[in-house]
């Protein structure tokens, strides 16, 4: 290889990781969030670039061909993509992502196979073998879960638990056969059965990713998705200790802690583990003791709301997922407008966990144009909840179930919540009393300082902003 | 079962210790296969073209071969470094831009596309390795061109003051 291209490929490498990181900096305040992710673009096309140079690479209209497609389909996807379809875009994305890396891991496989052989066990060639194997198996784990994550998100299949007898044996099982075909590899790599042995590998990454997916429900999707897309950075990081490729390892482990911290942070805003996220399937365990909350409900109609709000001096709004499922984000945003020159203080309090994803609700409010500065996190609102006059529930249910910080016997106790019963009132719009994703009761319905306003939210919210019309007229 | 348990709830903290020893391990492997002959090593799509210059270096200098680093215990390092610096980074990324990091960071791990290159130019001699190189294009093209449109796209809507 020439070594003038060999030292210009190894440079651009490293300014495309520098530009990763610097991108990813610039993410953490959303004035500077855009020019990070442009510079991170522009780190990726010089990464593109110099590898075309890259003296294997022979013919060039394959990857004309394949890049065109992916291009185009990418792009439409991304300009067409409604924002409440987010969660399930993502997990789409994470799913390619993960497919890409199992395939880079695949080829190069096929080529030391079929070509030359692996060699000894020095430590190139183990590191080589290992990351093959972790690459097809995280790649693999990643693009069928991904794929399930997308499906449940968009309700292609159903959002429930799928739980059956024997689940977590027959996963063991095909995680054992998965470890047993790395031992297999790892022990002979030029061995007759390997190649049939990698092709039932990815099989099985497949189906032990679908058996992982499958028992989560649709509450518990934003840890999915948070975990899956730091898996799909892991495969990335894996494929590059395959290629010996320092801006693909260095790319693929930012990915991969980005995903782990996400995960983190989600699980302990549902307090609650890793493990029993996964494991569970929450919500549909049977012999769980379920308090029932009872009393007496206080319906309104949009009209009492109108008096109610037309009081108010400040106004609090929680969003939760049925906002996003209502649509309802911009009759929310021309209430909040409307409360405003009616002279109230107007915040939306988000909870970590709203929705199917991080950051869900802050997207749809965004969109709604929604300034970020009146967006409240969690640990901003809780301490001055008892100040505010009105809380306006829109969709929301288990982030604001006191039972999470009054009964110990719940299955969300613990749980860190909004504490919209503490305001002076606290108006509820929801379709019916019914229990939250978690199937739990809310006393939040029952209490005396709740309102609740039945309907689907988006009718409701108009009906009151037809009020206020109506009055101001 | 609640040991378990207690140790899957320090994720993060088990992440490093994994790969903590993960890293050894593959050190201590390295150390153990000294005496192995090195000559038998594999060329990989990319490793012919990377990192080995050292061993080249090493043949002629005996001083140098002996402080020579293996190529790829710094790619481990580098992999740990910026595990730990990605971890520094993005704990300071607030939760409302948690959606735009997500396919942000969904756009940076299209990076396989490097991979997906070298598979698919590789030529015509194997038509499985087009299938598949054309396959892992398309879907790391749909994840970096898409992830970033649909972040820009995102992060515009922020915005700071009421539009007029």
């Amino acid at each position: 290889m020439n070594e003038n291209i060999k030292i210009l490929t190894e440079i651009a490498y490293m300014i495309s990781a520098a530009t990763f990181i610097f991108g990813l900096k610039m993410m953490s305040k959303p004035t500077t969030a855009i020019k990070g992710n442009i510079i991170s673009a522009c780190g990726m096309a010089l990464a593109i670039g110099v590898t075309l140079l890259n003296p294997i690479v022979k013919t060039y209209e394959w990857i004309i061909i394949g890049g065109l497609i992916g291009t185009i389909a990418g792009s439409i996807a991304a300009l067409k993509v409604p924002m409440t379809s987010m969660p399930g875009f993502v997990a789409f994305f994470n799913g390619t992502g993960g497919l890409a890396s199992m395939l880079v891991g695949w080829s190069d496989f096929h080529v030391n196979y079929t070509r030359s052989g692996y060699g000894g066990y020095n430590l190139e060639n183990i590191v080589l073998i290992l990351a093959t194997y972790l690459a097809m198996l995280i790649g693999g784990v990643t693009f069928s879960g991904s794929m399930i994550a997308y499906a449940k998100l968009e309700e292609k299949m159903t959002g429930k638990p799928i739980l059956f007898k024997g689940q977590q044996v027959v996963n063991a099982i095909v995680l054992g056969l998965g470890i047993l075909i790395g031992i297999i590899f790892f022990a002979n790599p030029n061995g007759s059965i390997v190649y049939p042995a990698i092709i039932l590998l990815m099989i099985l990454a497949n189906i032990l990713g679908i058996l992982v997916t499958i028992p989560i429900g649709g509450a518990d999707m934003p840890v999915v998705i948070c975990l899956l897309n730091s898996y799909s950075g892991m495969a990335a990081c894996a494929s590059g200790f395959v290629l010996n490729n320092t801006v693909l390892i260095v790319a693929g482990a930012l990915v991969g802690a980005s995903g782990i911290i996400l995960t983190a942070i989600m699980c302990k805003a549902m307090n609650r583990s890793l493990a029993n996220v996964l494991f569970s399937g929450f919500g549909s365990a049977e012999g769980k003791i379920s308090t029932s909350a009872h009393g007496e409900v206080r319906a309104l109609t949009p009209e009492d709301a109108y008096y109610v709000l037309e009081a108010a001096r400040s106004v609090v709004f929680v969003p939760g997922y049925g906002m996003a499922v209502a649509q309802a984000q911009h009759v929310v945003k021309e209430l909040a407008d409307i409360l405003e020159k009616n002279g109230a203080d107007v915040k939306f309090a988000i909870h970590p966990v709203a929705g199917r994803m991080p950051g869900h609700m802050n997207v749809l409010l965004a969109e709604a144009n929604v300034p970020y500065d009146k967006l409240l996190e969690m640990d901003d609102v809780n301490p001055i909840i008892d100040t505010v006059d009105v809380c306006i529930v829109v969709g929301a249910n288990d982030v604001v179930n006191p039972a999470a910080r009054e009964d110990p016997n719940s299955s969300i106790y613990g749980m860190p919540i909004i504490n919209v019963d503490y305001a002076k009132t606290c108006l509820v719009l929801k379709r019916s009393l019914a229990s939250g994703f978690s199937g739990v009761d809310n006393p939040l319905f029952f209490k005396e300082n709740t309102r609740m306003i039945f309907g689907d939210a988006k009718q409701t919210l108009t009906g009151i902003i037809n009020q206020f019309k109506d009055a101001m007229e | 079962m609640s040991k378990i348990t207690f140790f899957i709830k320090k994720v993060p903290l088990m992440g490093w210790v994994s790969v903590i020893v993960f890293s050894s391990v593959l050190l201590l492997l390295f150390l153990g296969s000294f005496t192995q002959s090195a000559q038998a090593k594999a060329p990989s799509i990319c490793a012919v073209s990377q990192f080995s210059v050292s061993q080249q270096d090493s043949v002629s200098n005996p001083y140098q071969s002996e402080r020579a680093l293996n190529p790829m215990t710094l790619l481990i390092f580098t992999f740990l470094i910026t595990v730990f610096l990605g971890v520094e980074l993005l704990t300071k990324v607030p939760s409302q831009l948690h959606t735009p990091l997500m396919s942000g960071s969904n756009a940076i791990s299209g990076i396989t596309v490097v991979g997906a290159c070298l598979a698919a130019g590789q030529g015509r001699e194997s038509l499985l390795l087009v299938l598949i190189g054309v396959i892992a294009m398309i879907c790391a093209m749909i994840n970096v061109a898409g992830g970033y449109l649909v972040t820009d796209r995102m992060l515009r809507m922020f915005k700071g003051k009421e539009r007029k």
